[in-house]
């Protein structure tokens, strides 16, 4: 299939999708509405996931340090009363600040070296909350009064916005430079270091967008639990559902996470209603299946269809 | 060691290198000029310290010691990617293509971010080299001499002024073999200048005006082919020691 077919088939089915999700909130009840709110959060973090782990190669276990450091900050910023959108720019901001330093001093770190020093930066984010009482509240968690809230609409729009923005900014990268130099830096680091690309400027930089939107999305979530604690916003469950949906659906893709998060959600639900006490273990079986028979995801089903080939072969042999 | 006083004729100059792994001194004390718009050679049996010089000329190895001047800069302890920015650039011993980017995206990659024209730059090279309908194709689904061949182009994206070519023809037919040292020779006539490691001693004596031998991590002879051939350290470094006469 030429690459522009491709491209106007991405567009117009992004187009009814987002179409759909736009109307979606007046034609279905507030379940579905919630259900969906869950997808896009879920499609967020997971596209977060995919610009620093499936685009770069660094693979993070802690990604969810960056969701609870913007729950917490929105949620005090709603409490200090600051309007909403206020809270969600700080609960983004915030998380990009601290990514900045960590981001210098992490992506040193190769393989499972980064993957465990960022998992070990989530329990501290997650200590951090349970000890520091006078602001956090600690282990008793912080309560948002409904007064303070927006509706469940405006929250739902909101999650819709931040899913709509990762997506986009995850196909920007994908045909930029900046992207092609993160391919580049997950295929081979000291190659691309070599072919005058800023390796750490570039690594920092994926980082640091890669943090700011579970900021905001954190932020969102507090708003739409209207409670959060240490446990809920630091939930190391949270990480693998990054990965779990990004392999699912097909890393280092634009639709990957989106086809990822919309089918694991859906299974979960599904399964969780028929199997109630085995559904977890189910999901576990299909994702081996996925990644046994399909290494590059869902999306990779299409992908192989349409493998490249050159326009002749010369005679050349190794 | 020389005193380091760089010349007009020198692009690259580095004196006194030395690098230890551990208690292994796998460069010691190491001089190398590379004279301006020439083909120079680089040669030393396996394990002489050759690739470990391209690695600390290049940045990619940064814990030597000693004076490395490019185009009269000093660049030891610069970044890789900002001695390729300046003009030097490198392949390796071992092709180092991205495998998942097409042939397209790993000629791009390579080129400036300012530079507007790098596709028509890229296609153009690949024309030069009868590769262009490989464009789209996955660097992993090319042969081995193929993506040497495109690593080497990839070098060329940045236009550079010096090039340092780590056994560029290893593993590479024949065919392949006479582009690519059809192309050094070509750019060499535009002003280019090359710094080569090389095994086989017809390309060495064929293309390089100089030649500098490497063995055991130090250098043990600088010179013309001719005057290294019948060099005694040469050949018994590569040889193993003269027998003496009479014994068996």
């Amino acid at each position: 299939m030429p690459e522009n077919d491709q491209r106007s088939i991405s567009f117009w089915a992004g187009t009814v999708l987002v179409g759909l999700a736009l109307l979606a909130p007046f034609g279905v009840n507030e379940y579905y509405q919630s259900f969906l709110l869950q997808v896009f959060l879920v499609i967020a973090l997971a596209q977060a996931w995919n610009l620093i782990s499936g685009m770069t190669g660094y693979v993070s276990f802690g990604h969810a340090a960056f969701f609870g450091v913007g729950a917490y900050t929105g949620a005090l910023f709603l409490t200090w009363g600051y309007p909403w959108w206020i809270a969600i720019f700080n609960g983004a901001g915030i998380a990009a600040l601290i990514a900045v330093p960590l981001g210098f001093l992490t992506l040193r770190l190769r393989g499972p070296y980064f993957a465990i020093a960022m998992l070990g930066l989530n329990e501290v984010g997650r200590i951090v909350a349970t000890l520091w009482v006078s602001v956090t509240k600690g282990g008793t968690g912080l309560p948002l009064p409904p007064s303070l809230l927006p509706s469940l609409d405006i929250t739902y729009f909101m999650m819709l916005s931040l899913a709509l923005g990762a997506t986009l900014l995850i196909a920007w990268v994908h045909r930029s430079r900046f992207g092609l130099e993160l391919r580049a830096i997950r295929e081979d680091e000291e190659a691309a270091e070599m072919v005058g690309v800023n390796t750490t400027r570039n690594k920092v930089t994926a980082f640091v967008l890669s943090a700011l939107i579970p900021g905001a999305v954190g932020a969102v979530y507090a708003m739409y639990t209207s409670y959060i604690n240490p446990a809920s916003a630091f939930d190391p469950a949270r990480n693998i559902e990054m990965i779990v949906v990004v392999l699912f659906g097909g890393s280092g893709t634009v639709w990957g996470p989106i086809i990822g998060a919309a089918t694991v959600m859906f299974l979960r639900e599904m399964l969780w209603a028929q199997f109630p006490a085995a559904h977890l273990a189910a999901l576990g079986v299909l994702l081996l299946i996925v990644v046994l028979y399909l290494p590059g995801g869902l999306v990779s089903i299409v992908r192989e269809r349409h493998r490249e080939r050159p326009d002749a072969r010369p005679g050349e042999s190794p | 060691m020389t005193e380091p006083v760089s010349h007009p004729d020198h692009i690259l100059c580095a004196w006194g290198i030395a690098r230890d792994f551990g208690g292994v001194h796998a460069l010691r004390d190491v001089d190398l000029h590379v004279v301006r718009g020439t083909i120079t050679g680089l040669i030393g049996p396996n394990g002489s310290g050759k690739t470990t010089m391209f690695q600390v000329i290049s940045g990619m190895d940064q814990g030597a010691t000693g004076t490395i001047s490019f185009d009269d800069e000093s660049i030891l302890g610069w970044r890789p990617s900002q001695i390729y920015r300046r003009g030097l650039a490198r392949t390796f011993q071992l092709s180092r293509v991205f495998p998942e980017l097409t042939v397209l995206e790993n000629l791009v990659v390579a080129g400036s971010r300012h530079d507007r024209s790098v596709e028509e730059r890229a296609f153009g090279l690949l024309e030069r080299v009868r590769l262009r309908e490989y464009a789209k194709v996955r660097g992993k689904n090319l042969s081995y001499g193929q993506q040497k061949l495109v690593e080497f182009l990839r070098v060329l994206m940045s236009d550079p002024a010096l090039i340092l070519l780590d056994e560029p023809a290893a593993g590479v037919n024949p065919t392949l073999r006479q582009t690519l040292w059809d192309m050094v020779r070509h750019l060499n006539g535009l002003g280019t200048t090359f710094l080569v490691i090389e095994h086989n001693m017809e390309v060495i004596a064929d293309l390089c005006s100089d030649v500098y031998v490497l063995s055991e991590g130090e250098m043990i002879a600088h010179g013309d082919f001719a005057a290294i051939r019948n060099n005694e350290q040469v050949l018994e470094a590569y040889f193993g020691k003269k027998r003496k006469s009479g014994t068996a």
